[in-house]
């Protein structure tokens, strides 16, 4: 499949970019996700398609719950995109499932700032509990950075 | 109907801004017409309205903006008693405004008023509290639910960094001048948006026993301009994790 540059990307029509997206993750996409918000979903897509299967978490910190497999070499075990598979919300943006299982939740919060409009600030809870920003994904959870409160009235 | 069987319904609205001015009206027309229930909506507010305040809300003269409202509801919806109370909520009176059973409803534009109401119904035994906001286009609402004792959804200061370390100042501690400066524009669909989404809360809390016992959501969010909203499940958290 060919690889596409952001400047590719962002010469394509929203709609194309809509098609786009479909083909490389097959997750439909609904009306509410905007052209730059597609382009970065597609370059983290992509990168993550093409790079080898994440190293091993430098700081792997407590969990949900204990591993349920005997723990393997990421580097030799590339992981199951099926099972690597995260349901990503923040606010209204619709729920969206991406490969980021082995990622920290500091890369995740960096690579979809601009797509879901994440900021540092924003609390992350997996399956409902609070993590910081070194606690490991694993496939399967749910992942949500808090967006604040509206503050105004 | 006989009056010896009406259950109370109190509501108690914190903030009559552009979100607590419309939750008066439409909760009176809905509790004009509500059998069963003998119900009592508290107006509270420190502020007074100004001309300026027009583009977003209904008032038909100038004066405190719980007490002109209190009148205006009143003349319209004569079967629910509004009880206006022209002043800022503080830590000294809010154990007189806030009791037991009540459904509170907070639309204040401060952190630190949320987190004083939030700690005050977190040692409470049964109540809602239903907090709301927004900003230009989008906003939100949370439900914060106490049955027994025991939380049945998150509170605020769980969920929002912002609300459990608020940065601000309640209105009762700003001069003129910051109140002023505060002030930033807002559309009137947002805070319609965000009373609808609250009467919606509270129809189901009164209407429906199971939904007032465990509801399915805690918070909402929605945008405007992508015309979602997105309701999260607000389990009582556990434990942080990973810190």
């Amino acid at each position: 499949m060919a690889t596409h540059t952001e400047a590719d990307l962002q010469n394509k029509s929203l709609l194309k970019l809509r098609q786009l997206f479909t083909e490389i993750t097959g997750n439909e996409f609904d009306n509410g996700m905007d052209k730059p918000a597609l382009v970065q979903a597609i370059l983290v897509q992509q990168k993550r398609q093409v790079e080898p299967a994440p190293a091993p978490a430098p700081t792997r910190r407590i969990r949900n719950k204990p591993p349920t497999t005997p723990a393997t070499d990421p580097e030799n075990n590339p992981v199951d995109e099926e099972n690597a598979l995260v349901t990503v919300t923040c606010g209204s943006h619709p729920p969206t499932q991406l490969s980021l299982a082995g990622k920290t939740i500091g890369t995740v919060r960096r690579e979809l700032s601009q797509a879901l409009n994440i900021t540092t600030s924003m609390r992350a809870r997996v399956n409902g509990s609070e993590v910081n920003d070194n606690y490991v994904l694993e496939g399967g959870v749910i992942l949500e950075f808090v967006q604040p409160a509206g503050d105004k009235a | 109907m006989n009056d010896t069987k009406r259950k109370p319904l109190n509501i108690v609205i914190i903030g009559i801004g552009g979100v607590g001015s419309a939750l008066a009206y439409k909760l009176g027309r809905f509790c004009q017409f509500l059998h069963g229930y003998e119900t009592t909506i508290c107006l509270i507010d420190g502020d007074t309205y100004e001309n300026k305040n027009a583009e977003r809300q209904v008032f038909p003269r100038i004066g405190n903006k719980a007490e002109v409202t209190a009148q205006e509801a009143s003349g319209q919806f004569d079967h629910v008693t509004f009880v206006p109370f022209g002043e800022f909520l503080t830590p000294d009176n809010i154990d007189f405004y806030l009791m037991e059973g009540q459904i509170i409803l907070l639309c204040v534009d401060n952190n630190k008023t949320k987190r004083l109401v939030d700690e005050h119904v977190s040692a409470m035994e049964n109540v809602a509290l239903l907090s709301g906001g927004n900003d230009l286009t989008d906003g939100s609402v949370q439900l914060y639910l106490r049955r027994s004792g025991q939380n049945r959804t998150a509170s605020l200061s769980e969920m929002h960094e912002e609300i459990a370390h608020p940065k601000d100042k309640s209105p009762h501690e700003m001069s003129c001048e910051e109140k002023a400066a505060e002030s930033e524009p807002q559309l009137f669909f947002a805070n319609d948006m965000v009373s609808t989404l609250i009467c919606q809360v509270l129809w189901n809390l009164v209407t429906n026993p199971e939904y007032a016992e465990h509801p399915l959501f805690g918070e909402w969010y929605f945008n405007m301009k992508t015309g979602r909203i997105v309701p999260f499940p607000r389990p009582p958290s556990p434990k942080p994790q990973g810190a």
